[in-house]
């Protein structure tokens, strides 16, 4: 194209003159009509005409101050092609490529100065940044990780703050949204998952197809790892265009990545960054454009020193490779594989952890230290992966998070393209040869062999591409030997594969990476050859043996080849219903594979079969019953026909646990212990109870917020601040910045709201969150609301109870079908049958409208939009939530407590609005049903006599008096159900822990003499802690306890009250050998180490009925008199009673 | 005779159901399950004596006595069933009959109905919506029942 044709498309914009609006019309018009070349020049040569333009094209490129972010005005329109979009940028970035290299320098140097913890430079650095680069979202990002990691998190919420009051609400743009989301990324303390969580649900909440372009850019500017594959990439740059250059650019390469990964526009991608790497010269593009474009790759990118560590390490040169990874980590501390081969070196050489570099709590140093435990540990993995990953996201800007984040990946046995971390490598390296999917990896090998001759490393991926066997000498033994064993494996050898697995992984089973792919490889063996009961067996036994080296194991694949199958021609051997156990996701299948395993032994329940197992290794044996405990398996066995059978069935699998007697026995009495409280609950409670509202709380604090500790941890520093007098200036709700496109006549909405009030904010979102999972989780009340109450049940409650009696019509698609029930019945006539057909069908629809209404109106959870009319009303005003903050603040030391408090203030809140819904009940509902019979009465009597015709008056009467009765049944649902810790008896708990005693030591023969005073109620709250008290004691009586010549054991309890408030429980029994008193009597001391070691549990009793029965002067005294063991109980119940409790009337 | 087990918590849903298939078809016998687990040991021990399971989807775990409140919630327990059903070569018809429109995992019925086809075919012969206010889900029960029986 010619001069003459950009002329004319110049003249039409200058033309607009500085209208910017429609400049910007005009303008983005054009780019998505002409093509890239011609465009670039209409933008170059309109720029040099008129630099005023420049601004106008291109937005505030290097912004000096915080109000300078976010674009000029509010203003977007949607391209259409994401070439042209990076065209665009290109150009931007071509015409300031000086600055872009600069920071390109800057990004690194920082990266490296914090990794290694030498923050001093790293704020010098920032500081250059601003000077010469201005400001963007990198920056502050860049500057909240550096207070962060200070120790100044105080001044990094003053500084977020202090940028949001400057920007203000209406300003265009996208910077306080971001920096708020990322202000939480970089805390140390992330709660990782959940930021993922509630990133999702923040921008996806009631999307429309319209704000998915809001929601796509937000994901993937803000999580990249985990929203890279988003499919109109076009729409980043638009949002983006609002930010600094620097931060164009940086997302122009996760375009670019993003594009590569998903093997889209290989060639535009490779084209681009080669272009980009041209003139920028930051390496991050040479992946990018390698694979089309490998001559071009510079000299540079074939470092010697890194592939020295890469060659010393295949050679088994693992001291070298040690020393060689400390020196590159001092100058480059990007390639996250570096830390690796440093890790597995350390481990090869079996050596600790020694820390990379001098200063020991740099970032390297703990990632460093995480990835060798990770390497090493058998216990903990999960927690020590959750570390890493909230790391990662603190750095999620920096070169090493790429190859983190598939470490992680792969560590976690989750699926990850490697191409991720392919494409963040930077220095060559062999293993990038896995970036092609052609014979181009062999040409990119052997172009390595040219700059690199020997190199060990290059010469074996060779090998490995060419499924060459390795031979001896070449490499280290254990990647020769894996490499071999690959090549049986993937020509379909399984014998021989195996063979050599299984040799791999007797030779290093203490070296877990090495033993778990060799379990990896060997397991997949037998499963290709079809021997799946084998490779079941195969992975029990070495499940048993080191749990951690199965967990590379591709379980979830060879699980559906099982379902495919159903489970067919594979015997039940105890390690089926483990192996189904551990891996199964439907509880239907490990009830079903657990009953047909009882089967095999003519048996119903898993605690019949006892006995028959005992030929089994013992440690199967625990596994088994560990396995079926955790598992809640139980619940879904045919023959477990109720709460109390799975209670009972729960216990004793936890006391045979307990007697195995295994390392195990400490957290399987745990277990029995809690089994038997609920079980003793259970039992004393009453059942027959109609109230229907109930959520799990526990189960909710357990399972459903389990990652919110990082939350409640920036809500502890909000409050330090708040009460040392600083005001904060943080975003409000959940308010976030919606486009419109093409709009430029409707007054904008900024969506951004701000509040000062920092602390309510923080504190809203964690009671946002347990309230959320209070109600609508799965343990949470909706969902028993829905079962027990909503859907169909109470209708059928009413409807049909009308029905019986003629009076209410069935609806047929729409229109409810007259009755000719009163007709036939009554003989009649047509017009009178009309008559009384018209005037039930108002009726009916009456009392639709009622139930309707009520159900689906009323009986909801209160909401603004959907139903503001819901009854179930959880909205707590500003001043009480400040006030709960301030009270959790200084009284609740983590989330738990936190999360405690939070649900017993949404129980109180429960038990207001259900005396709400009741008395609606009583009133309203009561008084529209009555109307409404009474309105069918009159209007019915206005043409039929009372006396010709009195059965449907009858009818009606009948009717309106069991809706009555109904109502009133109805308004008992509404209390609070389950098993509660109701007010006790305490003859009755005693009794109940004694029979729940012996049920647990079924050949202990104990004879009992039983006094107790009568009548005393004591208040369900302190139920458990009796429980506890009592199953201590009895329990020792049943363990420790001398018998009888005869085998029996004789003991007595007796319980009195003095003076009215001091209840004595007196437990006697024959002294065992083993406790041998200086004294006659001893008064338990504070301190009962002695009696501990005999793990008799009195310390925890002591503390029990001094603490949480909250009297100090209650107190339990042992005696050892002659052969007697009597343990005196006295404590003070008059605050533990039940106020009308009349004590021995 | 023909028998046709009912598994339904609801006790007027069940009366209506019961009341409605002994008018039309009094020559089949009527079974019925109060919860998960009643229902699904009879289907394991009892399944070749039915020609027809009409089957809820959310229902109590246990059956309810004066010993027993019933148990948590299986808001799926229907689909557990059928996979009970599957896994044992159990191959008597299912009619799924509900009144809800989603579940509380979020499906919707229609998906469930997708999924279920999918998973369970040669079992699984569809769903009816069941009302109190409207006989719809007779007319649907009557033409499953002529087909199937």
């Amino acid at each position: 194209m010619g001069n003459n044709k950009i002329y004319q498309p110049i003249q039409i914009l200058l033309n607009q003159r500085l209208d910017y609006k429609k400049f910007h019309r005009i303008l983005s018009s054009m780019k998505n009509e002409m093509d890239l070349d011609t465009m670039t020049r209409i933008v170059d040569e309109l720029s040099r005409r008129i630099p005023a333009y420049k601004k106008f094209i291109y937005g505030e490129l290097f912004p000096a101050e915080a109000p300078n972010m976010g674009g000029l005005q509010d203003l977007f329109f949607k391209p259409k092609n994401v070439e042209k979009e990076i065209g665009l940028q290109i150009i931007a970035i071509r015409n300031n490529k000086e600055l872009i290299k600069r920071f390109v320098i800057y990004k690194r140097e920082f990266e490296h100065s914090f990794l290694i913890g030498d923050y001093e430079k790293a704020t010098y650095i920032l500081t250059k940044v601003k000077e010469v680069l201005g400001i963007s979202i990198w920056y502050y990002e860049s500057k909240f990780l550096l207070l962060e990691y200070q120790d100044k998190s105080d001044e990094k919420l003053e500084l977020l703050s202090n940028i949001n009051q400057q920007i203000g609400e209406n300003h265009p743009g996208f910077v306080t949204t971001l920096l708020h989301f990322i202000s939480h990324r970089t805390e140390r303390n992330l709660s990782a998952y959940k930021y993922d969580y509630d990133l999702t649900s923040y921008f996806r909440k009631n999307r429309t197809d319209y704000q998915k372009d809001n929601c796509d850019y937000s994901l993937f500017k803000l999580n990249f790892f985990k929203n890279y594959s988003i499919d109109n990439l076009e729409i980043v740059f638009t949002f983006e265009n609002t930010n600094s250059l620097v931060d164009r650019y940086l997302i122009l390469i996760q375009v670019l990545q993003s594009l590569s990964i998903g093997d889209k526009e290989q060639n535009l991608v490779s084209r681009k960054a080669l272009y980009l790497y041209e003139r920028i010269e930051d390496d991050i593009f040479i992946p990018l454009f390698a694979t089309n474009f490998l001559n071009k790759v510079p000299l540079s990118f074939y470092n010697k020193n890194y592939l020295q560590i890469v060659d010393c390490y295949y050679a088994g040169d693992y001291l070298s490779v040690v020393e060689n990874c400390k020196e590159f980590i001092k100058h480059d501390s990007s390639c996250f594989d570096v830390l690796v081969f440093y890790c597995r070196s350390l481990i090869a050489l079996r050596m600790s952890y020694s820390h990379l570099t001098d200063n020991v709590d740099a970032l390297i140093n703990q990632i460093g230290q995480k990835v060798y435990s990770s390497l090493t540990n058998e216990q903990d993995i999960a927690n020590i992966l959750f570390n890493l990953y909230q790391k990662n996201k603190n750095i999620n800007s920096f070169r090493l998070a790429y190859g983190l984040e598939y470490y992680i990946n792969v560590e976690e046995n989750k699926r990850q393209s490697v191409k991720l971390k392919l494409l963040s490598l930077c220095h060559f390296d062999p293993l990038y040869a896995k970036i092609f999917t052609d014979d181009k990896s062999e040409i990119f090998l052997r172009k390595g062999l040219e700059y690199f001759q020997n190199s060990v490393s290059v010469r074996q991926h060779l090998r490995r591409l060419l499924r060459e066997v390795t031979p001896e000498g070449d490499v280290s033994d254990y990647i020769r030997e894996i490499d071999n064993a690959k090549i049986q494996f993937f020509n379909e050898d399984y014998d021989e594969s195996l063979k050599q697995w299984q040799s791999i992984y007797n030779k290093y089973i203490d070296v877990k990476p090495i033993a778990q792919i060799a379990l990896q490889y060997a397991f997949e063996c037998m499963s290709k050859k079809g021997e799946y009961l084998k490779a079941i067996k195969y992975y029990v036994d070495n499940y048993i043996k080191k749990e951690v080296n199965v967990a590379k194991i591709d379980v979830a694949s060879f699980m559906q080849t099982l379902k495919n199958i159903k489970y067919k021609n594979i015997r039940r051997c105890i390690e089926l219903p483990i192996f189904v156990g551990l891996n199964a996701g439907d509880d239907a299948d490990k009830s079903f594979i657990l009953q047909s395993f009882c089967d095999v032994y003519n048996k119903t329940k898993p605690s019949e079969l006892f006995e028959d197992l005992l030929d089994e290794d013992e440690k199967k044996i625990e596994c088994f019953y560990s396995v079926i405990y955790k598992e809640d398996t139980l619940r879904h066995l045919i023959y477990i026909n109720s709460t109390l059978e799975n209670l009972r069935e729960s216990q004793r699998i936890a006391k045979y646990l307990v007697d195995l007697n295994t390392v195990n026995k400490g957290a399987y009495q745990k277990q029995l212990d809690i089994v038997s409280n609920e079980l003793i609950v259970y039992e004393g409670s009453q059942k027959l109870d109609e109230s229907k509202i109930f959520a799990n709380d526990q189960a909710i604090i357990s399972y459903e917020l389990k990652d919110i500790d990082g939350l409640y941890n920036r809500f502890k520093s909000i409050l330090k601040l708040t009460i040392s007098g600083s005001v904060l200036c943080v975003i409000q709700g959940n308010s976030y910045k919606l486009v419109n496109f093409d709009d430029e006549t409707k007054k904008k909405d900024p969506g951004v709201k701000f509040t000062d009030n920092a602390l309510l904010e923080v504190f809203y979102s964690i009671f946002d969150l347990v309230r959320d999972k209070f109600l609508n989780s799965k343990y949470g009340i909706v969902a028993y609301l829905s079962t027990r109450i909503r859907h169909g049940v109470l209708e059928g409650e009413l409807r049909p109870e009308i029905d019986k009696w003629n009076l209410i019509l069935n609806l047929q698609n729409d229109k409810y079908v007259p009755t000719n029930y009163w007709k036939i019945k009554y003989g009649i006539d047509d017009r009178t049958n009309d008559f009384i057909n018209k005037e039930l069908t108002e009726f009916s629809r009456g009392v639709d409208n009622l139930l309707y209404s009520f159900i689906k109106e009323k009986l909801q959870i209160k909401e603004s939009k959907i139903h503001s009319d819901g009854l179930f009303n959880y909205d707590v005003s500003e001043d009480e939530l400040m006030n709960w903050a301030y009270e959790i603040g200084n009284s609740t030391n983590d989330y738990q407590e936190c999360c405690t408090y939070i649900i017993n203030r949404l129980w109180i809140i429960t038990n207001n609005n259900l005396e709400i819904i009741r008395k609606y009940v009583d009133t309203q509902v009561t008084d529209e049903f009555n109307q409404l019979f009474n309105a069918l009465r009159v209007r019915l009597s206005k043409s039929i006599d009372d006396k010709d015709f009195p059965d449907i008056f009858t009818a009606i009467n009948s009717a309106s008096t069991i809706i009555n009765h109904r109502l009133r049944k109805i308004e008992g649902w509404f209390k609070i159900s389950g098993p509660t810790l109701d007010d006790f008896d305490l003859e009755r708990l005693l009794n109940l822990v004694w029979d729940n005693i012996c049920k647990c030591y079924p050949k202990v023969n104990v004879e009992l003499q039983f006094e107790c005073v009568k009548n005393i109620m004591i208040k369900g709250i302190f139920l458990i802690h009796f429980t506890d008290l009592f199953r201590i004691f009895l329990d020792n009586i049943f363990k420790y306890a001398a018998a009888e010549s005869s085998g029996k054991k004789l003991c007595s309890i007796d319980c009195k009250l003095i003076n009215d408030e001091i209840l004595k429980c007196t437990f006697e029994n024959r002294a065992p050998k083993t406790i041998v008193f200086n004294e006659e009597i001893k008064t338990m001391p504070d301190d009962l180490a002695f009696l501990t070691e005999g793990k008799s549990g009195v310390s925890k009793a002591n503390k029990i009925v001094k603490y949480d029965l909250d009297n100090y002067s209650n107190s339990i005294n042992i005696v050892v008199r002659e052969d007697k063991f009597i343990v005196e109980v006295e404590i003070n119940i008059s605050k533990l009673l039940v106020d009308e409790t009349n004590i021995n009337n | 005779m023909k028998q046709i087990l009912i598994i339904e918590d609801n006790p007027q849903k069940l009366d209506k159901l019961k009341a409605f298939l002994d008018v039309e078809y009094p020559e089949i016998k009527i079974v019925e399950r109060l919860s998960y687990n009643s229902a699904t040991k009879e289907i394991v021990l009892n399944n070749s004596i039915y020609d027809l399971v009409l089957l809820d989807m959310s229902m109590q775990t246990y059956d309810v006595s004066e010993e027993e409140m019933g148990g948590d919630p299986e808001p799926l327990a229907g689909a557990k069933i059928l996979r009970q059903m599957y896994l044992r070569d159990i191959e008597v018809k299912v009619v799924v009959m509900t009144m809800y429109e989603s579940f509380v995992d979020g499906t919707r019925l229609k998906q469930l109905d997708e999924n279920l086809q999918k998973e369970y075919q040669g079992i699984y012969c569809g769903y009816i919506f069941f009302s109190h206010q409207n006989t719809k889900w007779q007319k649907e029960l009557k033409d499953y029942i002529n087909k199937l029986l």
